[in-house]
């Protein structure tokens, strides 16, 4: 018996004004998956992502999350997917704690202090900064919290936009090793990034975006971090070898 | 909206705006200056019911002096006193004597607004004898629908400044949030945007009401406020109504601003200028809608036909024959009576009857632009939520224009009466002369001082009862229709 994809995006079509951002985008994930969905600036992942979240309405084809049409029922769809921003934008006069308890009260969760600090800690920021105003946090601090808030979710389906730009390499790391464990506690993961390197190391998929569709999915794992780039680019020059 | 999701929401919004600093600042601020305007109402209502004891005081004396020297004249005595010395002479008591008071005494709510009183005054003696058209020569009626930056007492704070307050604190809500990029965030999770809205601005509204109510409550107690006379409680929530829904309507434009989705400095430009428009800008425009509607009459015309008519009676044989009309109407059968219309009191009655007259168009024309112009205000003040607050605290507090108006009315009828009351008890001593005793310096016999008419005060509950509830209505009214709007706007992020 087929097991149900968690996302499931088909021949999905947006359009700006004039311009296709996606012209029939196909793409499936299934629970414990990490995709990484490369592209340049403008290919459309963001587009991907806030059709995903809801935000957006295809103009043709269709949008699921655990088969909840995102497009008709974005609410139910989001209450499946869990969103880390590329810039994680917190209340700059509350906690980490605070901040993390507030977007789960958003969510319709109520956690107590307790869970609210194994989840911060589960997400790698260091105790004493749980209860400073995040007036003061690095961008790894509210990218850790803003995990915190993904994890206290527990949903099935993770969206990651840019996850790891302006981290610095120990931070990366460990976001890669989170974004892996909650990938065997089998949350599908779907990251729209161009950290090549970091993809080779989280992802079991990639699928390179390009003319507003998933141009190429390839195996990561198959290829040297220098031949993954060589490829990604020869894909956008469309210089298939 | 999801109860369930709502109220734990707008319980951490209600943390989150008391933990803000800002919140405080302002709430402070505003607290200082509804105590301020307390204290500049409480002392204009001093100085109001100073100036109406020392009215009380002055008839009192008046009326103390004339029993006395009617005492001391009633027995005989060596001397001789004119009429204008003699309070048994009815002419020379009316108009040397009787000291007699308009007085409109300032409500139980007066400390709320000073609206026109700065203007106009709150007492006014009642004189006789002069070709005015005016009861008060040293006034003009204003225009309730015209706000003015008056004195700086509580309406002006409430009217004002607590626009200024609810946007400061709600203004950017969410606005900031989208500049900022938490509003990204926040979207994400499964929440609907008029549940997150509903508990940003409901949070907002809930602190603010609490501050404005509390706020007054307390400059009123600072004040010296304390009892309420019966009647007056029902306007007191009625206007606690309305100022709460003031409050709200200010807190539903925040809201509208918001879901316009344009970043807080648009929503603060927004917000500032719809302050500007509908607390000086609209009011201004209303304030010369009503001089239209309702223009007033010349002043300098009136006061120029009162110079012409005193020029008119005293042109050839026109006294004469204007006081043997005014006395053949009076007392038919004193034909064989010229003597009668050579005495001075006969004289000055026949002429100040002949001003009257003759003035009567002009009085008739300010009384009618009064009522017109505060008629008018009262319409048109519903087209602002500022004047229709305004006019709410100023007719709660007694200084309207139409309690101004009527109170006019009241002291031009008040003078017909006493005038009513004198005029054949100085015709009969006129007709009869009585002395009280032989050999007393007293040349009359008038000793009626305590049934001289009294001006009757009025506090009327009712107008401001019902300005309350109208008023209650209509911002209740505009306030749900700009939540309204919000709400339905509020149908999808935009993010």
């Amino acid at each position: 018996m087929a097991v149900e994809p968690v996302l499931a995006l088909g021949r999905v079509v947006k359009q700006f004004g004039g311009r296709t951002a996606l012209s029939g985008l196909d793409l499936t994930l299934r629970a414990g998956e990490v995709y990484a969905l490369l592209g340049p600036n403008g290919a459309g992942k963001t587009t991907t992502i806030n059709l995903i979240l809801g935000f957006l309405k295809a103009d043709a084809g269709e949008v699921r999350v655990c088969r909840i049409d995102a497009g008709t029922d974005p609410i139910a769809a989001r209450a499946r997917t869990a969103y880390i921003p590329e810039q994680v934008a917190l209340y700059p006069g509350q906690s980490g704690l605070e901040n993390l308890r507030y977007f789960a009260t958003l969510a319709g969760l109520a956690i107590d202090r307790a869970e609210a600090e194994t989840h911060l800690a589960a997400a790698g920021l260091a105790p004493e900064a749980w209860s400073r105003p995040a007036s003061g946090y690095s961008k790894g601090m509210r990218q850790k919290v803003g995990i915190a808030i993904a994890l206290a979710r527990k949903t099935r389906l993770l969206l990651l936009d840019e996850p790891t730009s302006g981290l610095d390499p120990s931070a990366a790391a460990a976001f890669s090793g989170t974004v892996r464990a909650a990938a065997e506690r089998g949350t599908a993961v779907l990251m729209a990034t161009h950290d090549l390197y970091r993809v080779r190391e989280m992802a079991d998929r990639v699928g390179v975006l390009a003319g507003g569709r998933v141009a190429e999915e390839i195996d990561p794992r198959r290829y040297a971090h220098t031949d993954l780039e060589r490829l990604y680019i020869a894909r956008l020059s469309g210089a298939v070898t | 909206m999801s109860q369930s999701r709502f109220l734990p929401l707008l319980r951490t919004e209600l943390r989150l705006i008391l933990r803000e600093r800002l919140t405080w600042a302002i709430l402070a601020a505003l607290q200082v200056a509804l105590c301020l305007g307390g204290h500049t109402g409480a002392q204009r209502v001093a100085g109001e019911r100073a100036a109406i004891a020392q009215a009380s005081d002055d008839a009192a004396r008046s009326l103390r002096d004339a029993k006395e020297a009617a005492a001391r004249y009633a027995v005989p005595r060596a001397m001789t006193v004119n009429y204008w010395q003699d309070p048994t002479h009815a002419f020379g008591y009316m108009h040397y004597f009787l000291a007699a008071y308009a007085v409109k005494p300032p409500t139980p709510l007066a400390v709320l607004s000073a609206g026109q009183s700065e203007i106009q005054p709150a007492v006014m003696k009642t004189s006789f004898g002069f070709s005015t058209v005016f009861e008060d020569t040293a006034y003009e009626l204003g225009s309730s629908a015209a706000l003015r930056l008056g004195p700086f007492d509580l309406a002006f704070v409430l009217i004002y400044l607590v626009p200024l307050a609810v946007i400061a604190i709600a203004g950017t809500r969410l606005a900031a949030e989208q500049d900022a990029g938490i509003l990204r965030l926040i979207a994400a999770q499964p929440v609907h945007p008029r549940i997150v809205a509903g508990a940003k601005f409901g949070a907002a509204a809930l602190i603010l009401v609490a501050a404005v109510i509390g706020g007054t409550a307390l400059a009123l107690a600072l004040a010296g406020w304390r009892d309420l006379p019966p009647g007056w409680a029902t306007t007191l929530a009625l206007l606690a109504a309305a100022l709460c829904a003031y409050v709200v309507l200010w807190v539903a434009a925040c809201a509208l601003a918001a879901s316009l989705w344009r970043g807080a400095v648009a929503s603060l430009t927004i917000l500032v200028l719809t302050w500007a428009c509908v607390t000086v800008v609209l009011p201004a425009l209303l304030g010369l809608a009503v001089d239209k509607l309702a223009p007033p009459p010349s002043r300098i015309a009136a006061i120029d036909a009162s110079r012409q008519v005193q020029d008119a009676f005293y042109r050839g044989d026109e006294a004469a024959k204007v006081t043997a009309a005014w006395l053949t109407a009076r007392l038919p059968g004193t034909t064989d009576r010229p003597d009668l219309r050579e005495t001075p009191q006969i004289n000055r009655l026949a002429r100040d009857a002949f001003y009257e007259t003759t003035l009567a168009p002009y009085r008739a024309g300010m009384q009618a632009r009064a009522e017109g112009a505060a008629a008018w205000s009262a319409r048109l003040a519903l087209l602002s939520p500022a004047t229709t607050l305004a006019l709410t605290l100023d007719t709660a507090a007694g200084t309207d224009a139409a309690r101004h108006a009527a109170f006019l009315a009241s002291a031009s009828e008040y003078r017909r009466s006493l005038r009513a009351f004198f005029e054949p008890r100085i015709l009969a001593q006129e007709l009869r002369p009585a002395a009280v005793c032989a050999g007393c310096p007293a040349r009359l016999d008038f000793d009626a001082y305590d049934a001289v008419p009294r001006f009757p005060t009025v506090i009327a509950a009712d107008a401001a009862r019902w300005q309350a509830a109208l008023s209650a209505l209509t911002l209740w009214g505009v306030a749900l229709a700009l939540a309204g709007l919000a709400f339905r706007r509020f149908a999808i992020w935009s993010v």
